[in-house]
């Protein structure tokens, strides 16, 4: 309420409520400012959205334009591929029609064929058969022959090698006689060098101790003789003191006394002969050997004629047996060849 | 000068005048329309003067002040409700 009280209590009521309205709609103002403010914040985003759809509808309009014509030009290749497939399909099933004929030709064709072919086997069969069997005839006669050839001539060489085996058989046996003769004989001559050995072992033993003798006796005497030296020596000396007296080692012996030429000299006495411990002369009256030496050379000249016999006749047979293999073989094979000839004549008649 | 400065001395100091004493007692509208009738009713400003002691004075109803404020009301309405119906 106003304070004054120059305006009626009315006025005063009056103005009261006009305020009150006022200070009412200043608040209803504020709202309908700020709704608008709002209506005008969404108008203006509803246009910005709007502006967008917009745009997007005419983007998305621009890109379903594309899209159908894409889509069309596609289906425009599609439709002429189904219609070149449906042409391709009507041409496939023609050659299937085609096909399906020739397979039936075939059919039957391979059915003749088949039934030709069975007799033809039949047939090739039989003539087979035949000329199989007549080869085979053949070739048993063939073979037969062969082998009685073979057997004939194994037979010829088998007594040829009997021939020569007895006869070698024989000179084996001289050969072995001659042998054990020879070794009696060298038996003899080892028992005689045996005892000949025997002998000059009991001649060293005498040797060696009379030798042992002769240097005991040696031994005993040096002493003597360097007494007899000293003897020398000393007499030389007292010479010398006397004077003149030239040196005796000089003149080759001087008054009878020993020189050192005399102790280192030989001894003579029980002289040993070398020529007693030579095995290689046959000193001690061995039987003359030139003639069992020619002999042994002729054995051993039959031995290796033998040898080389044997060898050749071994080599013979080898060769031999190797011929009639590859006589056999060429025979076989020309048999096969005449087979295979007669096989390829028939399956082409 | 001179007036400016009495203007605010009497600012500091509002000593009671002869206008208000009237205007207290509730005989200034009557002292006004014996003696300074045509003054009040040409000279704009020392009307708004008057009508404003006896607003902030008076202890009884002026028919004229309720008729001055009533008018300034309507006047304000007036414009208040073109404003709006221009605005709607």
């Amino acid at each position: 309420m106003l304070d004054t009280g120059a305006l009626s209590p009315e006025v005063k009521k009056l103005f009261a409520q006009i305020s009150k309205q006022a200070e009412e709609f200043n608040k209803v103002f504020k709202k309908i400012e700020y709704a608008s403010s709002e209506f005008e914040d969404d108008r203006t985003n509803m246009t910005n959205e709007l502006n967008q759809i917009r745009d997007d509808i005419s983007k998305s309009i621009t890109k379903l334009e594309t899209f159908a014509n894409e889509t069309i030009e596609e289906f425009r290749e599609k439709t002429e591929t189904t219609h070149t497939l449906f042409k391709d399909l009507d041409k496939i099933d023609s050659l299937k029609n085609e096909l399906f004929d020739l397979r039936d030709d075939i059919k039957t064709q391979s059915i003749d064929l088949s039934n030709s072919l069975i007799e033809f086997n039949s047939k090739a069969d039989r003539v087979l058969d035949g000329t199989v069997n007549q080869i085979k005839t053949k070739l048993n006669n063939a073979i037969d022959e062969e082998v009685t050839k073979i057997e004939g001539r194994v037979v010829r060489r088998l007594v040829a090698f009997e021939k020569n085996q007895k006869i070698f058989e024989r000179r084996i046996l001289g050969i072995d006689a001659s042998v054990k003769g020879e070794v009696k004989k060298l038996g003899g001559e080892i028992d005689f060098v045996y005892n000949n050995i025997t002998e000059i072992k009991s001649d060293l033993a005498t040797i060696m101790s009379s030798f042992m003798d002769k240097i005991t006796h040696f031994e005993s005497e040096v002493p003597r003789i360097a007494k007899l030296l000293d003897n020398a020596i000393a007499k030389m000396n007292d010479k010398l003191g006397k004077g003149g007296f030239s040196s005796g080692s000089s003149g080759g012996g001087g008054g009878g006394l020993l020189d050192d030429d005399d102790l280192d000299g030989p001894i003579h006495d029980g002289e040993v002969d070398d020529s007693m411990f030579d095995f290689d002369g046959a000193p001690y009256g061995e039987p003359d050997t030139s003639s069992s030496k020619e002999k042994k050379l002729t054995d051993r000249e039959l031995m290796e004629y033998i040898k080389e016999e044997i060898d050749l006749i071994e080599a013979k047979s080898e060769t031999d047996s190797k011929k009639n293999t590859l006589s056999m073989i060429l025979s076989i094979a020309a048999l096969v060849g005449v087979m295979t000839l007669i096989v390829i004549f028939l399956i082409g008649n | 000068m001179a007036d400016q400065r009495l203007e605010r001395i009497l600012e500091k100091v509002k000593p009671k005048t002869f206008f208000e004493d009237l205007a207290e007692y509730g005989y200034l509208m009557q002292y006004l329309r014996e003696f300074m009738w045509e003054k009040f009713e040409n000279d704009d400003e020392f009307r708004t003067r008057m009508f404003k002691i006896m607003y902030e004075h008076s202890k009884y109803p002026v028919q004229e002040l309720n008729y001055y404020y009533l008018f300034h009301f309507n006047n304000v309405l007036e414009q208040f409700f073109k404003k709006v119906d221009h605005n709607a």
